[in-house]
Parts: structure tokens; sequence; C-alpha cells
């Protein structure tokens, strides 16, 4: 699973959601990408089980990029425990999502192959995607 | 090599967010024209002919004949566009000496199948999709194109194999890497690795070596 490998902090704030990605919004190493739609926290969980879905289906031979990284801790409290006594301890990792957020990037397999493996790999996210690609243009009117 | 193209703007007096929004709704793109050390001029683009120009890989090199509110030669050098949507929100128009030799990023594309490809079962992978260009606004070429067929794996296209053309010169610096072949067993052993990081991280912090201590 992914996970930072040195943190300053252990525990972190929840922070917000607000506003747009306007980082890291278009393609910049492959032809076909997944955009995320809405704001979202991805799991280090969801992350490694997209990328095993995109690699069993285009059956290597083709390059993926993860364009994120759960940089942030999120904390849980142990079950049937009372409120209070302090934050509970670190449980897993997530990646702070916005909109327009190109999260994966794909290249090396005709379009179709592309399509289907970026399908499976949104079904294991916790937020809506868009499909882009090169050719389809990326500006709107 | 690109062709003029007519551009009909409309000179635009009001500034702000309000007004660029009321100026999207009926079809057309703010956008500002500088360059050539004159002032610099607020006007408007039709939306729907500029997105079919920039949606073109080379779209954005053309050279505009501009007319109506403004005139002179122009080129959309910067735009942006909203994340989500893709609408084009705004583009920067550059004025444009035609005498005068420019530095413009022109596609790359790349024809043939590799034999490291073909025979080798590697992988093409192209590292710059784009290289700087330097000739006249008029002499920009379309795109330049590399032939990839006797490419073996594990070789690769530096900007310095690229022949100047007759009418412009290749501006990037020749150590940069356009594209390359990768071979089967390096994409074996990446996966390999990728599979391997994701495995065994590990969380060290201060804060984790002093709640450590005082336990």
């Amino acid at each position: 699973m992914l996970m930072p490998r040195k943190v300053k902090h252990r525990k972190v704030q929840r922070g917000n959601r607000r506003g747009k990605a306007y980082r890291g919004s278009s393609l910049s190493f492959g032809d076909f990408g997944l955009k995320a739609m809405e704001p979202a926290w991805v799991t280090d969980r969801q992350i490694e089980a997209a990328r095993v879905a995109i690699n069993r289906h285009v059956k290597r031979g083709a390059k993926l990029w993860i364009r994120i990284f759960p940089h942030k801790p999120v904390t849980k409290k142990p079950a049937e425990t009372r409120m209070g006594k302090g934050k509970g301890a670190p449980d897993h990792w997530v990646a702070v999502v916005k909109p327009g957020k190109i999260m994966f990037e794909l290249e090396g397999v005709p379009l179709a192959l592309a399509k289907r493996a970026m399908e499976l790999a949104a079904r294991k996210l916790s937020v809506p995607v868009k499909f882009v690609s090169r050719e389809g243009g990326e500006l709107k009117a | 090599m690109q062709e003029h193209s007519q551009l009909e703007v409309t000179a635009r007096a009001e500034r702000g967010k309000n007004a660029a929004r009321r100026l999207r709704v009926t079809g057309k793109v703010p956008a500002t024209l500088y360059g050539l050390g004159k002032d610099p001029e607020s006007i408007a683009l039709d939306t729907r002919a500029m997105v079919r120009i920039l949606n073109n890989p080379s779209g954005h090199n053309r050279v505009f004949d501009l007319q109506g509110g403004a005139h002179g030669h122009a080129m959309a050098v910067d735009w942006q566009s909203d994340p989500v949507t893709g609408k084009l929100l705004h583009i920067d128009m550059k004025r444009l000496d035609l005498t005068t030799k420019i530095r413009v990023k022109v596609a790359v594309e790349t024809f043939g199948v590799a034999y490291g490809v073909k025979t080798e079962g590697g992988l093409e992978d192209v590292i710059l999709r784009e290289i700087e260009v330097e000739c006249l606004p008029e002499d920009i070429p379309a795109s330049i194109r590399i032939d990839v067929t006797e490419l073996k794996a594990g070789e690769s296209v530096r900007a310095s194999e690229i022949p100047d053309g007759e009418k412009y010169t290749i501006a990037s610096p020749g150590a940069l890497t356009i594209m390359r072949i990768v071979g089967k067993r390096t994409l074996e052993a990446d996966a390999d690795i990728e599979e391997e990081a994701a495995g065994e991280a590990v969380v060290e912090g201060e804060e984790a070596e002093k709640e450590k201590e005082g336990e």
C-alpha cells in the first residue's frame, strides 16, 4: 500500500476540500487519464485496488502513472470507546483529491483497452470520474 | 508551414469577472492582446472558433490576421480553462512582427513501428511531445516527424539528433530525450519494484519517536 516513508506529525487535522484542482488537471505523461469530478479522500487501499485493476486488464506492456499520493493520515478511535481521552490512533492514509485532478494516466495501449481498464479502476474509487484522452481535446466551448 | 487565418475580434470595454461571465454567456471568450512594446488591449474572441483551433496539436502556433476591434498579426500564447468542465475561460494573444524570429513549441510526431516494439516486445515511451523551434512566424512547421522504425530496445532519440529544417532551427537543448524504446525486461522490472515498494513503506517521525519515549 502507498504511504509516506517519514512524516513530521503522525496526526493531522482534517483540513478542507474546497476549490478545484488547478494543478494536475491536464494530461502530462500518458495518452489517457482518469479525472476526478468531485472532491474526495481517496484511500491507499482504493489507489492500490485501482492500480491492480488497470495492470491486470492491460496485462503489462503499458505504462501507468499514479498522480495522487496518500499523504494524509486518518485516525480512528477503537470500537465501543467513550468520547474524549484524546484523538484516536492513525488508521489509514488518504489522498486529498479535488475536482479536475487527473489521478491515473496510461500509455502504450489502444483506446478501447485503456477505456475499459479505467472503467474497472473507477469502480474501486470513491469519487465520480471521467475518462479523458489526448485525442479527444481538453477544451470545450 | 502554418497558414494565416483571419480572426474577427471585438474590443472589450468592461473589465472584471462579472463582465467576463456575461461575455462568456454570449459565446465569446475574454482575451488580452499585448507585445511589441505597445499598450495591452482587452478584446473578445469567438469561443467555438478558438476551441477548434486550440484543440489541434499545432493550432496554438497559428498566426492570426486580426480584424475588427484590433489590427495586426498575433498568436495565442497562453490560455486558461476550467479544470472540471474544460470550458475555455481566457486567452493571451501576443502581437507578432513577421520579420522577427520567434521561439515556439512545435508538436513532435513519431511514425513507423520501432524494431524494439515489433520484434523485441518493448514499448514506445514518448517523453517530450513538443520541441522548441526558432523561426519566422510564417515558417513555423505544423509538426516535426521522427522516423522510429530502426530504434531498438534501450535506444532513444535526443533533440540533437533532429536535423534543422530549411526555415527553422531546433532551439531545445540537444541533451533532451524526446522518446525512447523501453525494453520488455525494464518494463517487468519496473512493475516488480512498484509492487515491492507498495508493500514495505515504514512510517517514522519526530512525533512518533517522542511518543515512544513518553510511553
